[in-house]
């Protein structure tokens, strides 16, 4: 195959933009697939579909005719948050194009900026298309004013499509080939990027790969070069529908290789594979390491689940090259793991899926980021679980992680930003317009404040449309202190948390308030505690249960009185037992809904 | 052996359905009371107990069996007696509403072998009788207490309620007075539940009902009050003068076997659970189509059976013998439930007095967190 007649283009879009759909409707004009037999191909895992977002890259081969001649189009699907950034980074790096994507009726989102950032920095051609355009709040029009401002285009390139309606499908498909470049070649020595790369029971790791430079052919010996690890490969192929075994991959071809290659760890995405006999010298740039920020204890509901979780965790990680995890042990909730995450998203998705796919009900601890804390005697310790904190007087001081945050928000609501942005200790740094209407504000936040409820508050305080995006800038010396959460004279380990100074009363008071909520009132008066140290700072107080009684039992219905009962046993039974006090599973959780402002 | 079995039959028939009730019931039409009664016959017609059976209690409950004729009621009863053996002294209840009691009705009643009658007073104040959307005023309770005791039966119990809006410690206090004054065998009385799709339960926010603390002290008040007045608390919400127990109610608390007739009966019977249809066409539906009109029958196990028996026989105030189930039901409750015994025997939730283990009286009106334990 000609390297000319190969594209390579990913889709930049937000979230619900439309990017799935028209990814089936490209896989249905390419004939890749007959008309309407599968919904939106590419997004494979049950949650994901749930979620609308994609938690894992993956790649089509499709053929394309344009002008009589047969193009090869590789298109490359980008994960839509921004937990997964980096993912996206190398999956962008893998291509020669991008289609920006942006929904007629919400415009353009932080994140969606972002990721176009990303591609315009990897030098990608850009091709803006509107989508939805059918539907009845759409403003076409203004967006595509707005995109050719935004790309320094004319009006008339900005492409208009409805994904769903199939309309101007063909044009887009076209663009393609004529906007975006062939894939070039720099070096005679093999290079190939690792964009992604998931674990299958039977096969081990499958990596996917998009080849620069030189080729790749089965039986090759190949090395990874941030690892010098040597693998054989095995089975080399591209991506239709399913994997299509072949012979070799040339430069500017995207596949995979199978190169019994047992955890996706060792196959890092972003990493460089050249052949290992004839080594290149110059690795792709941009790898990266990936780096969790966002720590919590996991703990199975029930103690005798250990190892079933233990094994889970194993291979969960096989395919899951950024979750990190050590044993760890609670006085609560017994034997867990310390697990590290990209991001809360990052959690709540590893949470839902260890449910869900190995059946273990999971208990959480507060999330928390890892502080990097200077003691008295010069000893320097990181530490990501506030249960490691040392005593008050041992600390010389704490440095907490802060982050490099974009907001894009409409000039209207600059006024909330600010506000909210002051209450979560953000700096601001500078702020740009986009065009009339919209500004991008530069910020540095400490990350812990923009970890629980930020989100939810920046969309609340600017009707939904203000976006963000960040990433992590460096850890800085804070006032930080460990809250304790007591309940009946109980420290409940897995509830404290550290926090600024300032807002350890704040926080202390909603958690606690939070909690009264969630556990259920009990035979005798339960006290809710918030403590810095031995002092305590903040309390509720939950009576104790005047009445729990079914006052009229006969009629003979005792099936109806007995499901009752049993139900009551049952949310028993789904609570961790603190002292004399069942704590239900959703109490760990509402330590998270507490109001941080 | 002769085991003693209950029959329960079931009238879903109201002029008016009450304000708080979600029991099923129907208002009353003389053609499909017709028809009900001659399904209802034929249910109990159709069914072939075994010998070893001897029914000693009979309880006509609705909905308001008080509405039936006197050859609707003696057709019934006719129908079990030509089926079942009887017991020499059965108890044979039926619920009464107090404007259905006249001279006529309670000799009628008295002829067909009632000699029992559970009479829904619920209250003593006018005021609250209207929100509880019962169809009497208080004068007329007097009157109906009257009546039943020189014509049909001495043998009287009462309902009353609490946790009824509005109300007060005041007037709680006053209605279990005035009850006590008419000289009652028997006093059930329930707090106020809002079930799903009642009427007070889609009203809830334009009334204002004691909080679950007030409740709790209305529920101390009564026992406070019935103790002094020789009513001697038997179960969670029963009392009683001395050997006028609901004999009927007790097997039930005690785990025995009884059958039930009717709309939506309930069964307990040689260990399945059985329920009767509850729409009242689709009971005559199938059996006019010669179906039992049951919608559900399960088996239970022997472990289900002891753990309901716990649970109900916990609620009486007798408590249940540790012994009999060791010996009758090779079950060590001691044994089985170590951990839970231990629990709340430090709590002081439960005790132990010789062979019996009961609910101490600051576990009554929160059973529930304790019988749970129990399922």
């Amino acid at each position: 195959m000609k390297k000319e007649h190969i594209r390579n283009f990913c889709i930049i879009a937000h979230i619900d933009h439309g990017k799935s759909t028209l990814a089936d409707r490209f896989l249905e004009h390419t004939h890749t697939i007959e008309m309407h037999t599968v919904d939106q191909i590419l997004d494979d895992m049950d949650l994901e579909r749930e979620r609308g977002i994609t938690i894992k890259a993956h790649a089509i081969r499709m053929k394309y005719n344009y002008k009589d001649k047969e193009y090869t189009f590789n298109l490359i699907d980008t994960p839509g948050h921004v937990d997964f950034s980096y993912e996206v980074s190398r999956s962008i790096a893998a291509c020669e194009g991008a289609i920006l994507l942006v929904d007629a009726s919400q415009g353009i989102e932080a994140q969606t900026l972002s990721n176009l950032y990303m591609a315009v920095e990897n030098n990608l051609e850009i091709i803006p298309a509107v989508n939805k355009i059918d539907i009845p709040a759409a403003e076409p029009d203004e967006l595509k004013e707005e995109l050719a401002e935004l790309l320094g285009v004319s009006e008339d390139e900005v492409l208009l499509v409805s994904a769903k309606e199939d309309i101007g499908i063909d044009k887009l498909l076209d663009a393609i080939v004529e906007e975006i470049s062939a894939p070039l070649s720099k070096y005679s020595e093999t290079r190939a990027l690792i964009f992604d790369s998931q674990y299958n029971q039977y096969r081990g790791v499958v990596v996917y790969i998009r080849v620069f430079d030189g080729a790749l052919h089965k039986g090759d010996k190949i090395k990874f070069f941030s690892t010098d690890n040597i693998f054989e490969i095995e089975d080399i192929g591209h991506f239709g529908l399913k994997m299509e075994p072949c012979e070799k991959l040339m430069a500017g071809e995207v596949g995979y290789i199978i190169a019994g290659v047992k955890q996706v760890r060792e196959a890092k995405v972003g990493d460089t594979i050249t052949l290992a006999d004839n080594p290149t010298s110059h690795p792709l740039k941009g790898f990266k390491h990936p780096k969790p920020m966002v720590f919590s204890g996991i703990f199975p509901m029930d103690g005798a689940n250990y190892n079933n979780l233990r094994d889970a965790l194993a291979k969960f990680q096989l395919n899951d090259t950024s979750l990190v995890y050590e044993p760890e042990n609670s006085l609560i909730l017994g034997f867990g793991f310390r697990c590290g995450f990209l991001g809360l998203l990052h959690l709540e998705i590893f949470k839902e899926r260890i449910n869900r796919e190995y059946g273990i009900s999971i208990i959480s601890t507060t999330p928390s980021v890892e502080f990097i804390i200077k003691k008295k005697n010069g000893d320097e310790i990181t530490i990501d679980n506030p249960a490691q904190m040392p005593e008050q007087v041992e600390i010389e001081s704490i440095k907490e992680p802060i982050m490099d945050c974009e907001i894009l928000v409409p000039t209207e609501y600059i006024g909330n930003i600010m506000k909210l942005a002051q209450e979560r200790r953000g700096v601001q740094k500078n702020m740009e317009y986009i065009d009339k209407k919209r500004v991008s504000i530069h910020y540095e936040f400490p990350l812990i404040e923009i970890l629980f409820d930020f989100y939810d508050k920046l969309k609340s305080v600017s009707r939904g449309y203000a976006s963000f995006d960040y990433e992590y800038r460096e850890h800085r010396i804070a006032d930080v202190q460990k809250v304790d959460i007591i309940v009946n004279g109980e420290k409940v380990d897995a509830m404290s948390f550290i926090v600024h100074s300032d807002k350890a009363y704040s926080w202390g008071k909603s958690i606690t308030e939070e909690l009264k909520k969630v556990i259920p009132k009990h035979l005798f008066k339960i006290a809710i505690q918030a403590a810095v140290g031995n002092q305590v700072i903040a309390r509720s107080t939950i009576n104790a249960l005047r009445k729990d009684v079914t006052a009229k039992c006969y009629g003979g219905d005792i099936t109806r009185k007995r499901k009752l009962l049993e139900k009551q046993k049952k949310g028993k039974k789904r609570m961790k037992e603190v002292g004399n006090v069942s704590i239900p599973q959703e109490a760990f959780l509402a330590v998270l809904k507490a109001d941080r402002s | 052996m002769i085991n003693n079995i209950s029959i329960y039959i079931h009238i879903p028939f109201c002029i008016k359905k009450c304000n708080y009730c979600n029991f099923y019931s129907v208002p009353y039409k003389s053609n499909l009371v017709n028809n009900y009664i001659s399904c209802l016959k034929k249910e109990i017609e159709n069914f072939s107990p075994s010998d070893e059976y001897c029914v000693n209690t009979i309880y006509f409950g609705g909905g308001t069996p008080s509405l039936l004729s006197f050859h609707h009621l003696f057709k019934i009863i006719t129908a079990i007696k030509n089926e079942f053996t009887i017991a020499e002294n059965p108890e044979v209840t039926l619920e009464a509403n107090p404007v259905n009691i006249t001279k006529t009705n309670a000799k009628n009643w008295k002829i067909c072998g009632i000699n029992r009658i559970s009479l829904g007073a619920q209250s003593f104040n006018n005021s609250e009788l209207e929100i509880l959307g019962r169809l009497h005023s208080e004068k007329e309770i007097y009157s109906a207490v009257e009546i039943i005791k020189e014509y049909c039966t001495e043998n009287v119990s009462m309902d009353l309620m609490y946790g009824i809006p509005f109300q007060s410690m005041k007037t709680w206090t006053s209605s279990l007075k005035e009850a006590i004054k008419l000289e009652p065998k028997h006093i059930s009385s329930y707090c106020l539940t809002l079930e799903k799709g009642t009427y007070l339960s889609d009203k809830k926010d334009e009334y204002s009902f004691p909080d679950e603390n007030m409740q709790s002290k209305m529920y101390e008040q009564m026992i406070t009050v019935l103790e002094k007045n020789k009513f001697y608390q038997y179960e969670i919400s029963n009392f009683s003068k001395k050997g006028f127990e609901s004999k009927h109610n007790l097997n039930y608390w005690k785990g025995g076997e009884y059958l039930g007739f009717g709309a939506s009966a309930h069964s307990f019977y040689k260990m399945k659970r059985i329920n009767n249809f509850s729409d009242i066409n689709k009971y005559i539906e199938e059996l006019a189509h010669k179906n039992p009109p049951i919608e559900k029958s399960k088996q239970i196990s022997h472990r289900e059976f002891i753990s309901d028996k716990i649970v109900l026989g916990l609620r009486l105030n007798k408590g249940i013998s540790i012994s009999e189930f060791r010996n009758k039901h090779n079950f060590d409750i001691e044994k089985e439930y170590k951990d839970v015994l231990k629990k709340f025997f430090e709590s002081g939730y439960l005790t132990k007095q010789n062979d019996k283990l009961k609910l101490t009286s600051k576990a009554l009106f929160v059973s529930n967190s304790i019988l749970s334990d129990f399922v």
